[in-house]
């Protein structure tokens, strides 16, 4: 049996009082895709004085024909009551040579059509009386069956010239159906279904991706996931280590894979947060662990932290596994790389292409909050690595944590100006870490970037404007034998 | 006096060497060959993504509110930004993509469009695309 009876049940919760489904074509301004979920065969709208127009915008077929399915107006899925359909709907001009009809039939729900739509119910016809191009107005009656079925239909209107194409066209206007409007123009215009909200967090089960949770409703992946969200697609934010001193600039000195998973409740704030980290290279011994900032997110609102590893007993945690001393929330997801990487050669690890390959663990690390946070507050996170624990390196103009050593800030190369908001970057405005939106190709090791890819420079020197694809696998792109294979 | 004379030629020295830098650093180098001859501006953030904001128009003739997902996908059709919207609100999304996200497709449940980007700001509404291929032309 169809589930269209499942409509029923959400009638009274949809019914606002209007007891009729309408439309005098006006609010739409000739835009049919406006008339939500009114289906048009043939039908444009118009109010041009050339054509007649019952009254502002109506419709308007084309040349009518003995085929009747060629030209036609179906409403929405509606729930009927009883009551006369109603319209207005004349000829372009008047033909005594021909007979006119409408017929007035509607349309059955079809669960396994893509549109929803089943058979055909036959209704009622209306012959069109001399002078056909005079207002005729036109009420049938809703049968019986139809209303006491409860079930959902569509009207269905087909307009035929017995006689053939005699070019003459149908104005159709002000038609009023009784009944409660039940399409969802987000599924096709099927009818609305009562879905159960197993979790009673005011978001139905059909879109709920956690039901059984009142604290989550729906992911969003950064930096983006496949288009069946099963396979989330991976940034990479690729570090150099000699803060506050410039480096070689092959970005390669810590390359960190991550994507992160965010968590929304009913009310579209963010209840947890996954991080997915993987280390690529690591071309260097001064990185040591890496961690998230949130800047914006009070450092008690951090409800739990599970997955990060901490083996050094140097990160002091709360209970809560936010990193202690902090005023805004951090997490040190890795206080030792060296626990993650299982290295196949010496000291520079997935940096020297000729040297064996390691691997790196994935590390999942999940973090909670006591109550739901904008995600503006929580887009601002800054992923950094750090040195000594007081020895953070961040994307350009990211805050330090409330650890760092400050007075390094504007020592050897480093020209940040914390009273105005600016660090990490050199008088140049040169950054220590630079973020991709995709898994990076990093340089081989000691190969300046510049040299890797021959179309960074552009893009930077165009502040993000030109060569916006230059870290892809694209003609011109990269000199291979500079990035790590 | 000699003193003045001094200070007076250690000031000339501290400005000469400031002149020198800031010649230096201005100068843009057309093909720069290293990372150290990139020239950018104070505020560029050194990532391959911008900020683009699209603005959801909120559907008016329906006589209630559905909720689903607003989802933002690229040319690789990956999507870049979900959230649960409702038909009800005019709301404005923020999200982050790749800078070269010029033409995107947005949908909602079943309706799906091509929204441009212009100056990183897009606009989306939950009328569908009416290809009108099926209306007659006007002869008559």
């Amino acid at each position: 049996m169809k589930k269209i009876l499942l409509a029923f049940a959400l009638f009274g919760a949809v019914n606002l009082g209007a007891q009729t489904v309408s439309t005098d074509f006006e609010s739409s301004n000739g835009n049919r895709g406006a008339e939500t979920c009114w289906g048009f065969g043939g039908f444009s709208l118009s109010n041009s004085s050339s054509h007649n127009p019952i009254n502002g915008y109506s419709a308007r077929s084309g040349s009518l024909n003995a085929n009747p399915s060629a030209f036609w107006l179906k409403s929405p899925f509606i729930i009927f009551e009883s009551g006369n359909i109603s319209f207005n709907t004349r000829l372009s001009s008047a033909d005594g040579a021909s007979i006119y009809r409408v017929y007035i039939d509607f349309i059955e729900y079809d669960e396994n059509d893509n549109w929803g739509e089943g058979s055909i119910v036959s209704g009622s016809i209306f012959t069109y009386t001399s002078p056909q191009n005079s207002v005729q107005a036109v009420s049938v009656a809703v049968p019986s069956s139809i209303v006491s079925s409860g079930n959902p239909y569509k009207v269905y209107l087909r307009f035929e010239s017995e006689g053939g194409n005699r070019n003459r066209r149908a104005l159709v206007d002000d038609i009023v159906i009784p009944g409660t409007f039940a399409s969802d123009p987000s599924n096709n215009c099927k009818p609305i279904t009562a879905v159960a909200d197993s979790d009673f967090d005011g978001v139905a089960d059909d879109v709920d991706l956690y039901p059984n949770d009142a604290n989550a409703v729906y992911d969003y992946y950064f930096p983006a996931v496949d288009p069946s969200a099963t396979a989330p697609l991976y940034g990479t934010i690729a570090y150099e280590d000699l803060w506050p001193s410039k480096g070689d600039y092959d970005f390669n000195d810590l390359v960190l894979d991550h994507y992160t998973r965010f968590t929304f409740n009913a009310s579209s704030k963010v209840t947890r947060v996954q991080f997915k980290f993987s280390v690529r290279a690591l071309g260097g011994d001064l990185i040591q662990g890496f961690g998230v900032h949130f800047p914006d997110i009070p450092a008690a609102l951090v409800n739990a932290v599970s997955g990060n590893s901490l083996t050094t007993g140097t990160i002091s945690t709360a209970a809560s596994g936010a990193e202690n001393g902090q005023t805004n929330a951090v997490i040190i997801a890795c206080d030792d790389v060296e626990q993650i990487i299982n290295r196949a050669s010496g000291a520079f690890f997935n940096t020297y292409s000729a040297n064996p390959k390691g691997t790196s663990d994935t590390l999942t690390v999940d973090v909670s909050f006591t109550s739901g946070v904008a995600i503006e507050d929580i887009m601002n996170f800054s992923i950094f690595a750090f040195k000594q624990r007081n020895q953070e390196i961040h994307m350009v103009n990211k805050k330090p944590t409330d650890l760092v050593d400050l007075s390094l800030f504007g020592t050897e190369d480093d020209a940040s100006n914390p009273a105005s908001g600016q660090y990490y970057k050199t008088a140049d405005s040169h950054p220590w870490a630079i973020f991709v939106g995709e898994s990076f190709d990093y340089p081989e090791e000691k190969v300046d970037i510049v040299q890797a890819y021959l179309n960074f420079a552009n893009w930077a020197q165009s502040n993000g404007a030109s060569s916006t694809s230059w870290y892809k696998d694209e003609s011109g792109n990269r000199q291979q034998a500079n990035i790590f294979q | 006096m000699q003193k003045f004379i001094v200070l007076g030629f250690l000031a000339l020295s501290l400005f000469s060497c400031k002149k020198d830098d800031g010649d230096s650093s201005s100068a843009i180098v057309s093909n720069p060959t290293s990372f150290q001859e990139i020239t950018v501006g104070p505020n560029f953030n050194w990532s391959t993504q911008t900020e683009y904001s699209l603005q959801v128009v909120a559907m008016k003739n329906m006589p209630y509110t559905r909720s689903n997902y607003l989802k933002v996908f690229d040319q690789d059709s990956n999507v870049v930004f979900q959230a649960l919207i409702s038909t009800r609100d005019n709301k404005v999304l923020n999200f982050r993509a790749e800078r070269d996200l010029s033409n995107v497709t947005v949908s909602f449940g079943s309706i799906s469009k091509k929204v441009a980007f212009t100056n990183n700001r897009g606009e989306f509404d939950f009328i569908p695309f009416d290809d009108q291929s099926d209306i007659e032309p006007d002869n008559n």
